[in-house]
C-alpha cells in the first residue's frame, strides 16, 4: 500500500485512516521501543509527558467500537487502542480535520455538540471490557500540529469536567515526533530499517516531517548554488508544456 | 529514453524534492517563531498558485495572529520568502543565486479579505530600497520603515542564500533567534516612532 500511495496509484495521502493504518500497521513489525519512544512525546495541557513503564509486546487494535456512554446513545470509534495486557492507550488520530462534533441532547431537550475526545475517553474508561481491552491510562489526540493545540484539548477536558470527571488523562502527540525514533531504526543493520524507511517516506509525502535540509542527489545538483539551475530547468519544463497547451485547440478546432 | 530525456526526468525529480523541502522550510519558520513565543501561527497564508502553467519566481508564507486582523492596532505578521528570480521593478542581492528572506513586521494596513502573502514581494520593489537600514544585503538584520500618507509599515528582516540553511538547527540559530532579538529591540523604536507620529498629528 505504501508503494502504491507514494507512486500515485492510490490517492490516500490526505486520508487519516490510511495514515493511521500505514503507521500503526507498520509499527507492529518494529520493536515496541519505537512505538513507546514516540508515545513518550505525548504532552498534556500542564506540559507533563505521558511517562510510565514501557510497553512490552503491545497489541494494536484498530477502530474498536465502544458503546457511547457519554451520550448514552450510539457508539464511538477511536482509531487505535494499544494494549499490552497491563495498560492501554487510546489514540484518536487526525490529519487535516479537527475533532468531529456530534450532537447530544441537553436537559432542555435541545441538541448540542458533544466533544469527540470526551466521548471516547468516557466510553473507553467505562466500557473497555466489551473488546477485551484494559482501562485506558491515557487518551492521545494525535495530530499534525507541531505545538500543543491547547484550546482543543482544554475544551475536551472541560466537557468531561462538566460530567463530573475532573482528572481525565488527555494528551496530545504530533505525527512529526515519530521521525526521530524511526530515524534511529535506519541506523540498524536489520530488515527493520526497510520498514522504518517506508514509513518515513510516507510521512514525508503526507507533509508530516519537518525541514531536514536539501535532499539533492550528490553529483547531480548537490551544490546549493545549483538551485538556480534547477529552477530554470523547472521553468523550461513547464513553459514547454504551456507552449503545447496554447497551440492546441480542444476538439481539433 | 534519450540522455536528454533521462536528464529531464532526473531534473524533474530533483525539482519536486526541492519544492517539498522549500515548503517545509517556510512552514517550519512559523513553528520556530512559535517555539520562541512569537505566536503568529493561528493563521497561515501562502502565495496563491498560478492558474496556468507558468512558474512563479518566488513564494511567500505569511503567519499572523489573525490574518484578517481585529481592526484595532497594527496588523502584526511574520513571513518567509523564497526568492529565485526578481520580477521587473524588483531588487535582489544576487541575480542568479536563490535567496530566502524572513520578516517580523507590522503595518497599519488592514488585511481585509485579500491574500496577505502577496504583500511580501512588495518589500522587494526597487523604489523601496530606500526604506531599508542598512542598504539591502544578505546575512545581516535589516530594518524596514515606510511611512506613507495612507499606510505605515515596520519590519525587521534577514536575507540569506537559500543553500545556507541546510538544517532545522541552522534555521533556528542563523535566522529565527537573531530575528526575534532584533524584533524585540525594534518594537521599542516602532513605538517611539508611533508616539512621535501621533504628536506630529496632534500638533
Amino acid at each position: 500500500m505504501i508503494e502504491a500511495a507514494l507512486r500515485g496509484k492510490l490517492s490516500c495521502l490526505n486520508a487519516e485512516d490510511a495514515l493511521t493504518s500505514v503507521v500503526f500497521g507498520s509499527l507492529r513489525y518494529l520493536d515496541s521501543s519505537v512505538l513507546w519512544e514516540w508515545l513518550q512525546h505525548a504532552t498534556n495541557v500542564q506540559g507533563e509527558k505521558l511517562g510510565g513503564p514501557s510497553f512490552a509486546a503491545a497489541k494494536i487494535v484498530f477502530w474498536p467500537g465502544y458503546a457511547d456512554t457519554f451520550r448514552k446513545v450510539g457508539t464511538v470509534e477511536p482509531d487505535v487502542v494499544i494494549d499490552d495486557g497491563v495498560q492501554s492507550v487510546v489514540i484518536e488520530a487526525k490529519l487535516w480535520s479537527g475533532k468531529s462534533p456530534s450532537l447530544t441532547e441537553t436537559t432542555e431537550g435541545n441538541y448540542a455538540p458533544a466533544d469527540q475526545l470526551a466521548r471516547e475517553w468516557h466510553a473507553a474508561f467505562h466500557a473497555p471490557k466489551e473488546r477485551g481491552l484494559r482501562s485506558p491510562r491515557a487518551l492521545i489526540y494525535l495530530t499534525k500540529h507541531l505545538s500543543l493545540p491547547r484550546e482543543e484539548l482544554q475544551a475536551s477536558l472541560n466537557a468531561l469536567k462538566e460530567r463530573g470527571i475532573p482528572n481525565a488523562r488527555l494528551f496530545w502527540l504530533s505525527w512529526n515526533a515519530l521521525e526521530l525514533p524511526l530515524s534511529r531504526v535506519l541506523e540498524e543493520l536489520s530488515p527493520a530499517r526497510i520498514i522504518a524507511s517506508d514509513v518515513l517516506e510516507y510521512l514525508r509525502a503526507a507533509e508530516l516531517l519537518r525541514f531536514g535540509g536539501w535532499r539533492l542527489e550528490p553529483g547531480d545538483f548537490g551544490a546549493p548554488d545549483r538551485l538556480a539551475w534547477t529552477y530554470r530547468s523547472r521553468c523550461f519544463y513547464f513553459e514547454s508544456l504551456n507552449a503545447v497547451r496554447q497551440s492546441w485547440v480542444y476538439g481539433g478546432g | 529514453m534519450s540522455d536528454s530525456t533521462a536528464e529531464l526526468w532526473q531534473a524533474y525529480g530533483t525539482m519536486k524534492r526541492v519544492l517539498e523541502d522549500l515548503n517545509r522550510l517556510g512552514r517550519d519558520f512559523g513553528e520556530e517563531l512559535r517555539q520562541l513565543g512569537f505566536d503568529y501561527t493561528s493563521e497561515s497564508v501562502y502565495s496563491l498558485g498560478t492558474n496556468h502553467l507558468v512558474m512563479k519566481r518566488h513564494h511567500s508564507w505569511l503567519f499572523s495572529s489573525s490574518a484578517r486582523g481585529d481592526g484595532l492596532g497594527p496588523f502584526k505578521f511574520a513571513a518567509a520568502f523564497v526568492y529565485f528570480e526578481k520580477d521587473p521593478g524588483q531588487w535582489k542581492v544576487h541575480p542568479q543565486r536563490p535567496e530566502a528572506w524572513f520578516f517580523i513586521a507590522e503595518t497599519s494596513r488592514r488585511p481585509g479579505t485579500e491574500n496577505t502573502a502577496k504583500w511580501i514581494p512588495t518589500f522587494f520593489a526597487e523604489e523601496d530600497r530606500r526604506c531599508y537600514t542598512p542598504e539591502p544585503c544578505l546575512n545581516q538584520i535589516l530594518e524596514y520603515a515606510y511611512f506613507g500618507p495612507e499606510e505605515k509599515w515596520n519590519a525587521v528582516c534577514f536575507g540569506v542564500e537559500l543553500g545556507e540553511i541546510d538544517s532545522l538547527a541552522k534555521l533556528r540559530e542563523l535566522v529565527v533567534k537573531p530575528l526575534v532579538a532584533a524584533a524585540a529591540v525594534a518594537s521599542v523604536t516602532w513605538n517611539r516612532t508611533k508616539q512621535a507620529d501621533a504628536s506630529a498629528h496632534s500638533a
